[in-house]
């Protein structure tokens, strides 16, 4: 058995990081919000949210695929603004797999930010901590697990998407040929020695991802409500 | 102008609760905020915290405005000089007790009059806790730290969320020397939330009465007390005044101790040794005070007050009624029949004496 080409691997690596990394930027205010919010669009935002979850990824990737189009208003202005198109270009593959893996970072933020945390928020500000000092002081220490949790299920998400990297992706080596996307490709041209060395590599790596939480959980348990 | 005052003004209706205040508080002592739960005494904490915001009205305090609807003006929650302390403490997890003196300590106003840290920690006692993990204290030894934490950001005014309720009767026992320490040597004017009657005639030294999100009562803590007869005992039908006097020990005879109210004087046997003119609080059980219409004598009963008939109300039992007497400037609850009322044609402005069967010191 040879080694494989490792390109896409290390392509998959680099998606699953930058989609976490953008997942966080933009899931931890969504998620604050979300925790504290008394708005009535709250549950429609909540559902819109975990669509992802019960979505076919070919139909996520499809509505993608045409949204990134040049002739489409978003990719025509992505194209226009850049010069290159969404579609089957790395960019195009991150924003699939944020908007894949959104329940998978607000989620467990949104649960942690919840109750306990908004109470010691006002306990902080009657210690005259500004919100933004508080939230950084108190919020965030408190929510660690909810960070951990979040970050590694949206990575180890992302390190498993298939459908809506296909849709948007293509099959681009180097560009947008993920390892999921590999495997399917040594399968179908019956390459089964390759095949089987990159999905044993992903079920290892994925297992350690997940074991790390789970260990880290159990040393680092929720802050229970005083 | 209201440079001593806490002024509440303000009108909050929400689809759950509503508040209605008008109030002026004076910036001395402990106010106590009482009444039963959902009366709204949490809301106006918050209101004064800056933790709601009035529909209409103001928050002033000392002349410094906190909030007001017209013209709009918002001071936030961590600008405001005040210190709260909560139910169930709300020490941080992530910190250790000394971790969260420090994050308190750190954002506090230097330039604000304070109390040196190490007698914070002295007062409430909290030096050999600074090393342990918040989450190894127990109830009292949280709430001591969460009231050092909260006198460290150098408060001009103390909230204090029924401090005790979350502890059980000897942890209370426990924390209530801490709550008067706080009184007596850090002197900040308090609003002291409570529904417990003990806990209020023992702290505040006025008392405003909330009952549905309206202010029913308020006064000194014993008069407001007095007039609904509120008492300690869990018992609803068993109210209970509270006489204040002063030892008398020149009047002290046969192992008892007199105490006096007004022109006249109580004798007590009690086991404690106190100053001649120790002012001193007597609570008086409604159904241990009978009514004569004159002075009775060849009776064992020893404690006999002059006083007049103020109100008579009816009790909880159809059978008996509240009879409300003025003992010099201060009432007096007695419970007696409904039908001793009629026998003896007591009404309001009716001359009377008060039979004392028992009453005990009240700290």
């Amino acid at each position: 058995m040879s080694l494989p080409d490792l390109s896409a691997l290390w392509l998959t690596a680099r998606l699953a990081l930058v989609t976490t990394l953008v997942l966080l930027a933009i899931g931890t205010p969504l998620a604050w919000w979300l925790a504290q919010t008394k708005s009535r669009f709250k549950p429609a935002i909540e559902a819109l949210i975990a669509l992802p979850l019960v979505l076919p990824p070919t139909v996520l990737g499809f509505y993608l695929l045409i949204a990134m189009s040049p002739n489409a208003p978003f990719g025509g202005f992505w194209l226009a603004a850049t010069g290159d198109t969404l579609s089957f270009s790395f960019t195009g593959l991150v924003i699939g797999s944020v908007i894949y893996s959104f329940p998978f970072m607000i989620q467990p933020l949104q649960s942690a930010f919840e109750g306990p945390v908004q109470q010691a928020m006002r306990t902080a500000a009657s210690l005259r901590a500004s919100r933004v000092d508080a939230f950084f002081s108190v919020a965030v220490p408190m929510s660690v697990r909810g960070f951990v949790t979040a970050t590694v299920l949206s990575f180890a998400h992302t390190l498993g998407e298939f459908g809506v990297v296909l849709m948007v992706g293509g099959n681009i080596p180097d560009r947008t040929r993920v390892a999921s996307i590999e495997i399917y490709e040594n399968v179908e041209t019956l390459n089964y020695g390759d095949a089987h060395a990159l999905s044993l590599i992903l079920l290892v790596i994925s297992f350690i991802t997940l074991f790390c939480v789970f260990l880290f959980n159990k040393r680092f348990p929720a802050h229970v409500r005083l | 102008m209201s440079g001593s005052e806490l002024i509440l003004k303000a009108e909050i209706a929400r689809d759950d609760f509503s508040l209605v205040l008008d109030e002026q508080v004076p910036l001395e002592g402990v106010t106590a905020v009482f009444g039963p739960s959902g009366s709204g005494k949490t809301s106006l904490l918050n209101l004064v915290a800056g933790f709601l915001g009035p529909d209409q009205g103001e928050v002033t305090f000392a002349g410094d405005i906190w909030v007001r609807s017209q013209p709009k003006a918002w001071l936030p929650p961590h600008r405001r000089p005040v210190g709260t302390v909560f139910q169930d403490a709300q020490l941080f997890p992530h910190l250790s007790v000394r971790g969260n003196l420090d994050y308190a300590d750190k954002r506090a106003d230097k330039d604000a009059p304070g109390h040196p840290r190490a007698k914070v920690e002295e007062a409430m006692a909290v030096g050999p806790l600074l090393e342990r993990a918040v989450q190894t204290l127990s109830g009292g030894e949280k709430q001591r730290v969460a009231i050092a934490r909260t006198l460290l950001t150098r408060p001009r005014l103390l909230l204090l969320d029924e401090p005790l309720s979350a502890l059980d009767t000897a942890r209370k026992a426990d924390l209530l020397p801490f709550l008067e320490t706080l009184k007596t040597e850090f002197a900040l004017p308090t609003l002291y939330v409570s529904h417990d009657v003990d806990e209020v005639s023992r702290i505040a030294d006025r008392v405003m009465m909330l009952e549905e999100g309206r202010v029913i009562a308020t006064g000194r803590t014993d008069e407001v007390l007095s007039r609904f007869g509120l008492e300690a005992g869990r018992n609803p039908y068993e109210q209970a005044s509270v006489l204040r006097g002063v030892i008398d020990q020149e009047a002290a005879r046969d192992g008892l101790i007199a105490v006096r109210i007004g022109d006249a004087a109580m004798w007590l046997a009690a086991d404690i040794d106190l100053a001649n003119g120790t002012a001193v609080s007597l609570k008086v059980p409604a159904r241990d005070v009978s009514i004569a219409l004159e002075k009775p004598t060849g009776i064992s009963i020893q404690n006999m007050l002059s006083a007049t008939v103020d109100a008579i109300a009816p009790t909880k039992r159809p059978a008996f009624q509240t009879v409300t007497l003025s003992v010099g400037d201060q009432s007096l609850l007695a419970t007696v029949t409904r039908k001793a009322v009629a026998d003896l044609g007591l009404a309001p402005g009716r001359s009377v004496y008060a039979l004392i069967k028992s009453a005990t010191f009240h700290h």
